[in-house]
């Protein structure tokens, strides 16, 4: 199995909670049978349920609309659904991704992003139309007995299903970033032009943010990789799959190449015709990845577009690609522990650094990555180097500092006098104050860059290697972030943060130590912590059963007899690490319950405070007490949702920066 | 990137001439698969990086002795321009003997030897060499004179003259192991032998160990970490510029006046953090990293333990456990102070919510007897007391 599509009990449960949450009953019945059969025909799910056919076809055209489920007609007799654990699993995750959105493209960006979350995916034409709607709207809807999932690329942006009266909660959250979901306003006033609108969708598109979606997206990962496997036999062996292992080793290459070739087509942007008049030189700076290094800008000079031009682009559907999310989360993350461990200003410079680096990484791990990607055929210089790293992973010290606002950033904060008297050319300093004074938010280019060098330098020299070095260019350094290496030390440190909370801190340093040494016995462990053996074995004890550590029980003699044996212990971080995942999956899913018998408490007041009657005229139709149950009701919501967030972030940092991990 | 390898290619096009100038003449090289190879061609000529070694030598120098250099270290020197030339360069150094390959959890680091004891390696015979070269290769574990002598065809008479010869040079030393008491085992001189050679020094006169010296030692050893690793600065950070209030001020009115410009960092402005004791602990630039060895000796010499003296591998051992503890880290097989304790300022949706410290977390199931919508540490964390708190 894929390993994005891997789920556990845990999840399962998780993720029907959330489409519960966000869609309604109709929506979860239909995703909880789809959970417990596997991938299904529409028969096999009527059969299964006790919903009618049609039931069950309105909650699958939700479900695929928001593209929670894969639907695959690979046989063209019947079609396949199956859940997408990922897509399910990142409802929780839309607020932040709307955050991210937001600080990357500014309100017009947000905007887009937004609706195209609550549409799940749409046809530019049709979110067009929302914002801008043409004087004769021809709004047909989709018949009831078209098969379903055929017709979903055609659904209108305001299509059925979508609404089922059940207010996605998170949504709220969402709200709080200034958004609505309720419906896309016409003459959105984020939205003042056609232009703007074209601009904004192209910006999010070469920025990887939105991506093209097509029949193929919606196949399930195993689905796809037996059609590409169908083309490529057809293609290379004339439809007879291969016999000898040498053509079978040549396939599987080629099913694998065809795969990323399926992705890489979801990610390339055609020219806009609706743009092209703009100027170039705007593009290009934007287009730079490294080179830019503002926020996308999205006023671009207008064009002024008249509401009956159509463009080729208006055809494309597009989605929401969560793999660059993901990357601005680790971004967000890797800032944040920085910060942390070594200080604000460093982890600003560290911040502005992922950021430049944003557009050059296509997703966090890879998992069908290209052995040979790495090596240009052309650049034979570095065959044998395995050191080689592709230049536009490099970022200098000087593009760094040119992103950095020193006019609210204090460069010198966290740097060694003796660095900052030796970057601003003064001697003296005399264990408090610098003489004369200096002003941080007043460099030269020069000192800037320098400045912006020291705090790299204390990145790179800190045990988590946020950077590393690779090489000089000019009078500035180049640097590239190993973000697997940083990514599983954060992992450490999270799993140690949840067991010292857990534990106590003698168990973070049984850890460490059985981090360092590797498998020994529970005496060496206490005589390498000098600590007795006796106070150490309840926390053994309990560590085992928490999954924390394994222990194996070596006999020493025939009998076996606990006493007489040696207990070996040992840590094993992946294993501990998708341990910690799944209780936070399981904390998560408490969480969403809990939020659901809060809201059952409240519900006959919250029906009441939303009767179009009352919304705005609260005091005359709502007691003191009721509004003040209202208000508590709120503050719970809020904690819940956000603690929610807290723990995603977890999820993030544990499950999607980085691919399964080596040995400790 | 096509006229920047053409211009290699010229380069390249000259005659090379490091393969034919390496004079290996210790074995450490072939000891060490893992660590990178210097690509076939060096874009060096000779002479140039001959300097070049020399001044990467020299800054390697600055460092105390025993100070592990992994690659990351050696290429932030900023000598090499790179590190197909770092390669080249480290490869001149240890064939001239003065830097020394070594292993470190699967990474190759280097050590360097004085230009003394390069020139003493250069003058041992060859019996001599060849058990150096095997002593070196088992590292931390030691090496049982036994063994020597099958891994070599020597003589026992043989072997034990050349052992005798390595020690009265100070390259060797032997120990004795835990696990085989009655064994001799041989180590480099510069090495610290593993754990399976209990120092011993952390126990009393009846065997057990003795907390108070622990701590003693281990609190001693914190003041000189911080006075070596880290400077001390005034946490609030603006003291450097003398005049803070017409700082902020300018500050505050430039945020204002480009508070609207989309630029990246949007982030707040600074706000430099609460630290209780006012002052924060910085790396410095150019830190000299105490060993375990250096510690070792500035105990001793400072004699504020009485009776006793502690071995390098009594003080790896303790230093071990500070990094365990979080009160040390490791960079890069160095000890600095540890900046940031595990900290709990963040601590992470998991372990601040309910279920993350939850006594019954694994009894808990949805509709089951402990589950989440009838949990009473929620109502207790939502502060809504009692079950029905919106009557
Ligand atoms: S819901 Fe309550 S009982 Fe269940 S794991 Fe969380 S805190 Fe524990």
């Amino acid at each position: 199995m894929s390993h994005s599509q891997r789920h556990t009990p845990v999840l399962e449960q998780l993720c029907s909670l959330l489409v519960k949450d966000y869609y309604g009953d109709l929506a979860h019945h239909v995703f909880t049978v789809l959970a417990r059969y596997g991938r299904q025909t529409l028969a096999n799910l009527t059969r299964e349920s006790y919903l009618d056919r049609k039931a069950i076809k309105a909650g699958l055209v939700v479900l695929i609309q928001q593209h929670l489920i894969f639907h695959s007609s690979i046989d063209p007799r019947v079609a396949y659904y199956e859940i997408n654990w990922q897509r399910s699993y990142a409802l929780v995750r839309a607020g932040s991704m709307l955050k991210l959105g937001e600080d990357r493209f500014g309100q017009k960006g947000v905007n887009v992003l937004a609706n195209v979350v609550y549409l799940g995916h749409t046809r530019i034409s049709d979110l067009r139309e929302a914002y801008f709607p043409s004087p004769n709207d021809p709004s047909d809807s989709d018949s009831d007995d078209e098969p379903v999932g055929n017709g979903t690329l055609r659904q209108k942006a305001n299509g059925d299903g979508l609404t089922n009266g059940n207010t996605p909660s998170q949504a709220k959250a969402g709200q709080a970033n200034g958004l609505s979901h309720q419906s896309i306003e016409p003459a959105d006033p984020q939205m003042p032009s056609l232009h703007d609108f074209y601009a904004t969708i192209n910006t999010l598109m070469r920025h990887g943010w939105l991506v093209t979606f097509d029949e193929l997206t919606f196949l399930s990962p195993d689905d796809l990789e037996q059609t590409v496997r169908i083309e490529a036999i057809a293609d290379m062996f004339s439809g007879k799959p291969p016999l000898a292992a040498k053509d079978k080793a040549l396939l599987e290459e080629d099913v694998l190449r065809r795969r990323r070739l399926v992705r890489e087509k979801a990610l390339e942007v055609p020219a806009f015709k609706s743009l092209q008049s703009s100027s170039q030189a705007e593009r290009k700076r934007d287009d730079d990845g490294a080179g830019s290094n503002k926020r996308p800008k999205l006023d671009m000079p207008r064009t002024p577009i008249s509401i009956n031009d159509t463009f080729p682009e208006d055809k494309l559907v597009v989605g929401i690609n969560y793999e660059k999310v993901n990357i601005a989360m680790r971004t967000e993350q890797l800032t944040r522990v920085a910060t942390q461990r070594i200080g604000h200003s460093t982890g600003q410079v560290y911040g502005a650094l992922l950021y430049q680096l944003e557009k050059v990484h296509q997703r966090c791990w890879d998992e069908w990555s290209d052995p040979a990607a790495t090596k240009k055929e052309d650049e034979d210089d570095h065959e044998d180097d395995p050191k080689y790293i592709d230049p536009k992973f490099l970022i200098s010290t000087r593009k760094v500092a040119e992103v950095v606002d020193e006019s609210s950033l204090d460069l010198f904060y966290g740097l060694d006098p003796k660095t900052i008297a030796r970057v601003m050319g003064i001697a003296a300093f005399d264990g408090t104050k610098f003489d004369p004074p200096l002003d941080p938010h007043n460099l030269s280019r020069d000192q800037k860059v320098a400045l912006v060098a020291a705090h790299c330098s204390l990145l790179a020299r800190d045990p988590f290697h946020f950077v590393t070095w690779h090489s000089k260019s000019g009078n500035s350094q180049q640097y590239h972030v190993e973000f697997d290496e940083v990514v599983k030390a954060c992992i450490q440190l999270e799993i140690e943060k949840t067991i010292q909370a857990q534990k106590g801190p003698v168990a973070v340093s049984v850890i460490r130590a059985l981090k360092r040494k590797g498998r020994i016995s529970e005496q060496q462990v206490a005589l390498f912590l000098m600590q007795p053996l006796d106070n150490l074995r309840g926390l053994f004890t309990d560590m085992f059963r928490r999954s924390y550590i394994q222990t194996q029980e070596v006999p020493r003699v025939e009998r076996r007899e606990a006493k007489l044996s040696m207990h070996f212990m040992w840590y094993d971080q992946e294993q501990v690490r998708d341990k910690l995942l799944q209780d936070v999956y399981k904390a998560m899913g408490n969480f969403l319950q809990r939020l659901e018998s809060e809201r059952d408490e409240i519900k006959e007041l919250l029906t009441k405070a939303e009767r179009t009657d009352v919304v705005g005229n609260e005091a005359r139709y709502l007691s003191h007490d009721e509004i003040a149950a209202l208000k508590k009701w709120k503050g719970v919501e809020e904690k819940i949702l956000l603690q929610l967030h807290r723990m995603d972030e977890l999820v993030a940092m544990l499950r999607d920066f980085a691919g399964p991990l080596g040995s400790p | 990137m096509a006229s920047a390898s053409s211009h290699d290619v010229d380069e390249d096009a000259k005659p090379d001439v490091s393969l034919n100038d390496g004079h290996a003449l210790d074995a450490p090289s072939n000891a060490a698969p893992a660590a990178p190879q210097p690509a076939a061609k060096s874009k060096l000529d000779a002479p140039a990086r001959r300097a070049k070694a020399e001044e990467l030598y020299q800054k390697c120098l600055e460092y105390p002795p025993d100070t592990l250099f992994f690659q990351r270290d050696l290429s932030n020197m900023e000598v090499a321009a790179d590190m197909s030339e770092l390669a080249h360069l480290l490869q001149e150094l240890v064939d001239r003997l003065l830097l020394k390959l070594m292993i470190l959890d699967n990474d190759p680091c280097w050590k360097y030897r004085s230009r003394e004891d390069a020139q003493v390696l250069r003058s041992l015979t060859s019996d001599e060499r060849l058990l150096y070269h095997h002593i070196d290769q088992e590292q931390n574990k030691g090496v049982w004179s036994k063994t020597l002598r099958s891994k070599t065809t020597l003589t026992l008479p043989q072997v034990n003259k050349a052992l005798k010869a390595l020690e009265a040079r100070k390259l060797v030393k032997a120990i004795l192991s835990v696990k085989h008491p009655s064994r001799k085992m041989y180590l480099l001189m510069d090495v610290v032998p593993s754990d399976d050679f209990g120092g011993g020094g952390w126990q009393n006169d009846s065997g057990e160990l003795d907390h108070g010296l622990v701590n003693q030692v281990s609190e001693v050893i914190m003041t000189w970490m911080k006075a070596d690793t880290c400077v001390e600065v005034a946490a609030d950070g603006s003291d450097y510029t003398g005049n803070r209030a017409a700082a902020i001020a300018r500050k505050k009115a430039h945020v204002q006046q480009t508070q609207d410009i989309e630029d990246f960092p949007t982030r707040p402005a600074f706000t430099p953090p609460f630290r209780p004791t006012g002052k924060m602990l910085i790396p410095r630039e150019l830190a000299s990293y105490p060993t375990a060895t250096s510690l070792a000796k500035r105990v001793n010499d400072t004699g504020f333990i009485n009776n006793k003296t502690l071995t390098a591998e009594d003080m790896n051992q303790l230093l071990e456990i500070m990094v365990c503890d979080g009160r040390l880290e490791k960079v890069s097989g160095n000890y600095r102070a540890s900046l940031a304790a595990l900290s709990t300022d963040y601590s992470g949706g998991f372990i601040d919510a309910p279920c993350g410290n939850c006594p019954v977390f694994d009894q808990c199931v949805e509709d089951g007897q402990v589950s989440a919508r009838i949990c009473v540490y929620f109502r207790e964390w939502l502060q809504t007391e009692s079950a029905r708190a919106y009557d």
